[in-house]
């Protein structure tokens, strides 16, 4: 593994501050997938942004009937939910088919979705709501399913980790 | 036999002992090394981190990349949690962090600022056995051992789990209790793997101490 610097930011403004200025950094949550790839040396990050402090890992309810999940939120806690396993049961399944029951409790929604939940999430065309360097930098963008968007992967990807503090799912219910 | 009162010596001991002749040989040449380092090499990283590991505070100044369980067994010398593929993929490094069951292969030390760490070691001694290391002896749960650090301390977590209702692939209602029948015990402990396979001794070591008979 290559040597790397590393922080805990304590806001996601100051993470998001960090990556801008920071070359090769990289954002650090649940580290199931990039540490796996950081020992490969397919990942090469020179700093390590720990964002597991920033207490994104709230499961809230929205006016409009949907819910809001925070990045931080562990697969684990997802399918777990008690709105989650009543009205989204389809993403509870399809987060409790992937992994296993260690790496469940450390990825988190963010960026490890599973392979299995992302196409559930993406069926209710989340919104995701960011924050980025500088200034309050705020949008919603709604992401759409495969046959919509043919770069989703890469989309989804590159919402959920690169420039993002702050990453959450709004969606309407399964069916 | 005779000798081994007076010439106390682990296998442990020997192995560090010898691997540390090699790299006093070593020296020399390592220095040379570091002199010609390549350019575009990056200087190693220290860092601080203080965690509880099995009720102990521990405050360590280790390198950025090491992984948790690098850490356990090079600089806590805990070496009950065993790495297997180093990959999360067999269930063979698995610790308790703030009670819950994770890889310590795949998670760095320094990403632990003041969590709360149990090992194998943390769960009982050998005069006092945790419920579920006596029911592994008991049923025989293991063949050659390696595994079964990862394995206790799953089960261990996979009875809270359980209890606090989380649901798994196999269960039909997502709604309902969790119910732990076999089925169910197999598809939360698929994450450990036995390659000698002790599979159903494991399964009976469980669900004894699910009962409460242990």
């Amino acid at each position: 593994m290559k040597a790397f610097t590393f922080e805990r930011a304590r806001s996601p403004a100051e993470a998001a501050a960090s990556a801008a200025k920071t070359r090769d950094a990289k954002f650090v949550a649940g580290g199931t997938n990039l540490l796996d790839l950081m020992k490969l040396e397919i990942e090469t990050p020179a700093h390590l942004i720990d964002v597991n402090g920033l207490a994104l890992d709230k499961i809230e309810g929205t006016p409009e009937g949907g819910l809001r999940i925070g990045a931080l939120v562990r697969n684990t806690d997802l399918a777990a939910e008690a709105r989650v396993r009543r009205s989204y049961p389809l993403l509870s399944r399809a987060l409790l088919a992937g992994a296993s029951g260690q790496l469940r409790n450390m990825a988190d929604c963010g960026q490890s979705p599973s392979a299995d939940a992302l196409p559930i999430l993406l069926r209710h065309q989340p919104a995701v709501q960011q924050t980025g360097p500088g200034q309050r930098l705020r949008r919603d963008r709604r992401l759409h399913a495969p046959s919509r968007d043919r770069r989703y992967k890469r989309r989804v990807h590159r919402d959920a980790s690169k420039r993002h503090g702050h990453c959450d799912a709004r969606a309407g219910r399964d069916g | 036999m005779e000798n081994s009162k007076e010439f106390k010596i682990t296998r442990r001991g020997f192995l560090v002992s010898a691997a540390g002749s090699v790299a006093a040989t070593a020296v020399p040449g390592a220095v040379t090394a570091a002199a010609q380092q390549p350019l575009g090499v990056r200087p190693t990283v220290v860092s601080k981190v203080s965690f509880v590991v099995n009720g102990a505070r521990r405050d360590l100044e280790v390198d950025t990349r090491i992984t948790l369980l690098d850490t356990l067994r090079e600089h806590l010398q805990l070496t009950g949690t065993k790495k297997g593929c180093d990959q999360g993929q067999c269930g063979a490094c698995t610790v308790l962090v703030n009670g819950r069951r994770i890889n310590s292969c795949l998670t760095l030390a320094v990403m632990h600022q003041g969590d709360t760490i149990t090992t194998i070691e943390g769960l009982g001694t050998p005069e006092k056995l945790h419920p579920m290391q006596a029911a592994f002896v008991k049923h025989d749960g293991f063949q050659c051992g390696y595994c079964t650090p990862g394995q206790i301390c799953s089960a261990v977590a996979v009875l809270e789990e359980v209890k606090a209702g989380i649901p798994s692939h196999v269960s039909e209602d997502l709604t309902a209790r969790p119910r732990l029948t076999s089925a169910e015990l197999r598809e939360r402990m698929s994450g450990n793997i036995c390659r000698c396979g002790a599979y159903s001794n494991i399964v009976d070591a469980i669900t004894e101490v699910s009962r409460g008979r242990a």
